[in-house]
This record gives C-alpha cells, sequence and structure tokens, in this order.
C-alpha cells in the first residue's frame, strides 16, 4: 500500500506541476458543455417557407397568415407563379414551398377535397421530414378554422380518430434537457480517457519507465496507482458538470443522485482501464493518441447522444453493447430526467462493472515489466 | 555475486551477444570496455531484468535472472545509460519516490549516500529537468542508491559529461566498496578503465579479454613504440608500410607503433623513417595502455574470424 501510495503521490504531483492539463482537465469540459448545448438544437425553427397563392382568395390569405403566426417558419413570400419559388428551392433560398392551388376555395366549398402541394428540399432529410411534418400540422388546423366559414359542417374533416399527447419527463420538449447527460458523459470521457491513454506511454518515452519496471513494483500497483488520481479526477468533473446542468441551465436533476454516482465511478474505472491499456500497448504517444481517438470517435457517434440508438441497424446496436457511453447516456438520462432507480438499470450496471473488470484485467495482463522481445 | 554462463542475445538477425561468460566478485568495481554498439547496454538491460537472454542462463546473488526476478529486483539499483528521472520534480521528490517505490524511506545521513547527497543538496528543490549534465547523473546515482541495492548496475553513467564531473563520479563509486556493494559499470573510455579492479573488454558481443587493468596490459604480446614529430600525421603511412610493423594507429599527436619483432629498438625504426625522407624524429618505448590491448585484441579477433 505504501507502494501505491508513493505513485499516487507522485502522479498527483506531476499533474499539479503541468498547468495545460490542469486546465485541459478543468476547464475544457465545462466550456464545451457550455457551447456545444447551445450550438446542437434538433428542434427546427425559422425554416424559410415561400407560399404559391394561386387561388387568391380569402381562405388561402388565411392560410398564408397562419404559416405567418407559426414560429417553425419564416414566410419570405407570397407569390402568384409557382416557377420563381421553384427556382429560389434551386437556389437553397427556400426550404419549404407551399403551393395553393387555382380554386381552392370553390372546390372545398363545393365539398370537393382540393390539394395542396408541400414541396421540401430534402438535401437534408431530418429537416425536411420535420419541416413538411410542421407544414401539415398547420394546414390540417386552418382546414379545421376555417371550415365553418365557408358553410362546411365542422368537424367533417377531421379524423375520427382525436389523438392527444403529453410529453413525460421532459414536458416542454427541450432538447438541452435530452443532451446535457450525455454531452457531459462524452466530454468527461473524452479527456480522462485520453489522458490516461498518454500516461503510461509518456513515462516509456521519457525512459522512466525502465526505471521503474526495475523496482519490485508489481503490475497491479503500478496500473492502480495510473487509474486513481484520473478517477478522482474525473469523478470530480463530473460533479462540476452536473452543478452547471443544476445551476446554469436550470434543468432539475430528478433522480437519486447517490445512484448516478456509483455508476459514474465503475464507468470511470472502465474508461480509465481502456486508457491505460492503450497506453500499454503503444510506443509512442502519437499511436496512442490515434487508437485512443478512433475507438473514442466511434463509441461517441453511436452512443446515442446525438442520434437515437434505436434507430440504428440490427448490428450496429448489438455492437453498442460493448460501448461504453452507450450505458452512460442511457443511465445518466434515466437517471436524471426519470429518476430510476438501481433496479431499472441492474443490467447497465452490471454490464459496465464487467466490463471494467474485463479492461482493467487485460491491461494489467498487457503490462510487461520485461521486454518481449525474440 | 553475479555469475553469466554462455549467454546470448539476438535480435532478428542480429547477434547482440554471443556466449558471455563473466564473474563478478562482491565488492568488485567491475568495469565492462566497449565501444558503442558493442553490446554492453543489452547485457545491462537483460543483468536488471529488462530483457530475457535468448539462451544461456546468469544469477544474482544466486537467484535465477528468469525464475527469480523479483527477488533480484529488490537488490539491484540501475542507472540506464540515458537519463532518466523525472524532469518535473524536484531532486529530493525524484529520490524520495524512488526510495519509497521500494518501500525504503530515504535518509539523508545514510553513510551510503551521505557523500552524493552533499553534492546535490544545495539544489535539492530544483526541478531534476533543469540540472547540469554531471549533476543529473549525480543525482540518478543518488535514485539508484536510495533504496540500499547491494549491486549496482551503471549503463555508460558519465557519457557526455565534463572531466571534472567525471573525476568526482569515479571517486564517488570507488568509496562504496565501503559499503558492500558490487558495481558493475560500462564506460566507452578507456581511461576510466584504470579506475576499475577488474574490467572486460567488449566488442561486437563478444567478451575480448577478462582481467584486472594491469592483467590486461601484462598481456600484451608485442613491443611498443610512441612515435612523434612536427608532422605526426605525414608518419602514419610510411609506418604502416614498414615491414615489421603489427599495427600502428595515432592517439592524439603521438603514433603508437606495435611491433612483433622483439629485436627491433628505437634506432631502427628512426633509420627506416630517415630513408623515407622523415627527419627529426623522437621515438621511445612504452607501456602498453588499455586502449592498445584493445585495437591488438580486436585486430587477431578479427583475423580468427577471416
Amino acid at each position: 500500500m505504501r507502494i501505491v501510495l508513493a505513485l499516487l503521490k507522485k502522479e498527483f504531483l506531476q499533474i499539479k506541476r503541468n498547468t495545460f492539463i490542469l486546465r485541459l482537465l478543468l476547464l475544457v469540459p465545462i466550456l464545451q458543455l457550455c457551447i456545444l448545448s447551445q450550438a446542437i438544437n434538433f428542434e427546427m425553427k425559422n425554416l424559410s417557407l415561400m407560399l404559391v397563392d394561386l387561388d387568391n382568395s380569402s381562405t388561402s390569405q388565411r392560410i398564408s397568415t397562419k404559416f405567418q403566426a407559426s414560429r417553425y417558419f419564416l414566410l419570405q413570400e407570397v407569390l402568384h407563379s409557382q416557377t420563381p419559388a421553384l427556382q429560389a428551392m434551386e437556389d437553397n433560398k427556400v426550404d419549404v414551398v407551399v403551393v395553393i392551388p387555382p380554386h381552392f376555395e370553390k372546390e372545398w366549398s363545393l365539398g370537393l377535397s382540393p390539394t395542396v402541394a408541400l414541396l421540401a428540399d430534402a438535401i437534408n432529410g431530418m429537416k425536411a421530414g420535420l419541416a413538411s411534418h410542421y407544414a401539415s400540422h398547420i394546414l390540417m388546423d386552418a382546414a379545421l378554422e376555417l371550415a365553418p366559414t365557408l358553410g362546411l359542417p365542422v368537424g367533417n374533416p377531421s379524423p375520427p380518430i382525436h389523438t392527444t399527447y403529453t410529453l413525460w419527463y421532459n414536458p416542454i420538449w427541450e432538447y438541452k434537457t435530452l443532451i446535457l447527460p450525455g454531452l457531459l458523459a462524452v466530454l468527461v470521457t473524452l479527456v480522462s480517457g485520453l489522458l490516461a491513454a498518454l500516461n503510461i506511454v509518456r513515462e516509456k518515452e521519457m525512459g522512466t519507465m525502465e526505471q521503474l519496471n526495475v523496482s519490485p513494483i508489481a503490475k497491479w500497483q503500478f496500473i492502480l496507482a495510473k487509474l486513481l488520481p484520473f478517477w478522482i479526477i474525473g469523478l470530480f468533473e463530473i460533479t462540476l458538470g452536473l452543478l452547471v446542468i443544476r445551476w446554469v441551465f436550470h434543468i432539475p436533476l430528478e433522480g437519486n443522485l447517490l445512484l448516478l454516482y456509483a455508476f459514474c465511478g465503475i464507468y470511470m474505472f472502465l474508461i480509465l482501464a481502456l486508457g491505460l491499456l492503450i497506453s500499454n500497448i503503444s510506443r509512442t504517444q502519437s499511436q496512442a493518441m490515434f487508437v485512443t481517438a478512433f475507438f473514442f470517435m466511434l463509441f461517441i457517434l453511436m452512443s446515442g447522444v446525438f442520434t437515437p440508438v434505436e434507430s440504428m441497424p440490427p448490428w450496429a446496436q448489438t455492437l453498442n453493447k460493448a460501448n461504453p457511453i452507450a450505458y452512460f447516456v442511457e443511465v445518466s438520462r434515466r437517471i436524471l430526467l426519470k429518476g430510476a432507480s438501481f433496479e431499472h438499470l441492474k443490467t447497465s450496471f452490471l454490464t459496465v462493472a464487467s466490463l471494467a473488470s474485463l479492461a482493467l484485467g487485460l491491461s494489467i495482463w498487457r503490462y510487461k515489466k520485461t521486454h518481449a522481445d525474440a | 555475486m553475479v555469475y553469466i554462463e554462455n549467454l546470448s542475445k539476438n535480435f532478428g538477425a542480429l547477434q547482440a551477444l554471443s556466449n558471455i561468460h563473466l564473474h563478478i566478485k562482491p565488492k568488485q568495481l567491475f568495469g565492462l570496455i566497449g565501444p558503442d554498439g558493442a553490446g554492453k547496454s543489452t547485457l545491462f538491460e537483460i543483468l536488471a531484468t529488462l530483457r530475457l537472454p535468448s539462451s544461456g542462463k546468469a544469477t544474482i546473488h544466486g537467484f535465477d535472472l528468469q525464475s527469480k526476478a523479483k527477488q533480484i529486483r529488490k537488490t539491484i539499483g540501475f542507472m540506464p545509460g540515458q537519463f532518466s528521472l523525472y524532469p518535473d520534480l524536484s531532486i529530493l521528490e525524484n529520490i524520495q519516490f524512488f526510495a519509497h517505490v521500494y518501500g525504503v524511506h530515504f535518509d539523508e545521513s545514510s553513510p551510503l549516500t551521505r557523500d552524493i547527497w552533499q553534492h546535490i543538496a544545495p539544489f535539492k528543490h530544483r526541478p531534476a529537468g533543469k540540472l547540469s549534465g554531471g549533476m543529473k547523473q549525480k543525482l540518478a546515482l543518488c535514485c539508484a542508491l536510495a533504496h540500499r541495492p547491494t549491486l549496482l548496475l551503471l549503463d555508460e553513467p558519465t557519457t557526455g559529461v565534463d572531466p571534472v564531473s567525471r573525476k568526482e563520479f569515479w571517486e564517488m563509486l570507488q568509496s562504496l566498496k565501503l559499503h558492500n556493494i558490487t558495481t558493475l559499470v560500462s564506460t566507452p573510455y578507456m581511461d576510466e578503465a584504470q579506475l576499475c579492479e577488474c574490467i572486460a573488454l567488449i566488442q561486437n558481443g563478444k567478451i575480448l579479454a577478462v582481467n584486472s587493468p594491469s592483467g590486461i596490459q601484462a598481456q600484451f604480446k608485442f613491443h611498443l613504440f610512441g612515435v612523434q614529430s612536427a608532422h605526426a600525421n605525414t608518419l602514419l603511412k610510411p609506418l604502416r608500410q614498414f615491414e615489421k610493423t603489427q599495427h600502428c594507429f595515432a592517439f592524439g599527436k603521438t603514433l603508437h607503433l606495435t611491433v612483433k619483432d622483439a629485436s627491433v629498438s628505437e634506432n631502427d625504426i628512426v633509420e627506416y623513417l630517415k630513408t623515407q625522407g622523415h627527419e627529426h624524429v623522437e621515438v621511445w618505448r612504452m607501456q602498453a595502455g588499455i586502449e592498445d590491448c584493445f585495437i591488438e585484441l580486436m585486430h587477431s579477433e578479427n583475423h580468427e574470424r577471416s
């Protein structure tokens, strides 16, 4: 234990002396959390829209007012011919074009079902999907509202089943609520994983590794001493991040924080053991950096922070069973937003714990005190 | 203390060490002398348990190098050829760390390290990375001794160090004997060989000779002359063509001429050089140094091989 303490003291001294690492550890994740949470937003607002009114009736004008009032759309212009609108879409100046055909009001008042054309620029598929969804909502609304003015029976065109919805756990459909816990997980993982990956290999480059290898330090003592400092710092960062989430973004932290910390503790073991494993295998710092970047990039993009895991193909979902960040994102969301208990999260806890012991075992095993050359 | 038997090491096709036999007695200051690339560092790494030999065996304190590495590590102090302490930690922090790693507390007044500590103590709060070359080596020696080992392995500790620090360093090594420490030290400097009790000359992974420095010099089979003139460099070619010459090398301003035939006198050489048009030449008999012996052994080794 005394040996581990000596190693720990040395690690903390080195971290304390290295102002760059200190800044990297404390400032960067918080800064990134603030920037990214503001920048990334999947809600579509201010979609630019052109209305082609070929009918020129009071109904078509009312529809146009409806669009104008919507917070999703910016009504650029109301045209009376289709060609310039299509040209504008070609030139990337407009996202959605709504075409109201001639004799629209007349046909409608006669009880026929006139067709409104909705054209959306689908270069960005998600944007197009949302835009057409919002636009058809507005048209349906308009139809319900305008029907009585045209002498049509109220409720006649409305769908036979009326759906009503309530948003649970995220009542105002706030995107930040969803992304912040995930972002925090990604940032803390990236910084501490990278630092762990660079640590042992740095000792190799400096030559101090040989001095440690000729000493009677046991392999587990060495790995433990390398792991603990970053483990403590990682948990400290998570605390800092949660404070920012709570007090800067005013997102309620619903669940059992003790449960969350228990999970973070196990999770950090896994991430750091992976980093140290990479460090043990690599010969130079740049090698370690590239290997870490490769794996962590995969982990992050597949984690479910940015795209839902459920929409990935089955093989990717299977692959995700070995993705530490995916577990963290899921567990942190469920604890923080949904207030889930240990019973609900037992599988994730056990999986991450077994992955952690596997990674820890591997990194101790891969650490060789004697060069394994021929 | 240290027994090395028939030890070989190869890296792929490269034979770094071949059939090394060495025996180092307790409390000996043992020198491993050889040029760069001779295999000195590889031998050190094997003895320090950092590499495994390809074949052969070695024991330290009776512990087998391969099966009892753990026991060996507690008893050796290793100082690698390249400075390898933490540059961001101070002198004192480095020493304390390496002592603690062995479960020992560093004692500034310990007789073993007291002399060395006195040299570096005035700078004890300075980061190791900001020390001069000589200071760094003294610090490294102090770190290697902090846990009171009984075998000290020093790989080229004085390479790139100024002459004054070198001298001080060797004085420290010689005083270690009083503390029951066996030292194996390597150096490419032949003048430092004289300071060892026993030396092994190593070249191309082979031990050429093992003996005391005076024993090595006594083994010199030929006759050596020193030759000097105002234009010594112009003498090298004619002397090498001289029929009695075994070999001839320049050592600074003096040419060392090795002759097999005992009957050759100073006068014969002066006369020969006169016939070649060189006047005012000074020739005298001299005692072979370690370097002369090394060159002689290297030549006969190369001769045997071809």
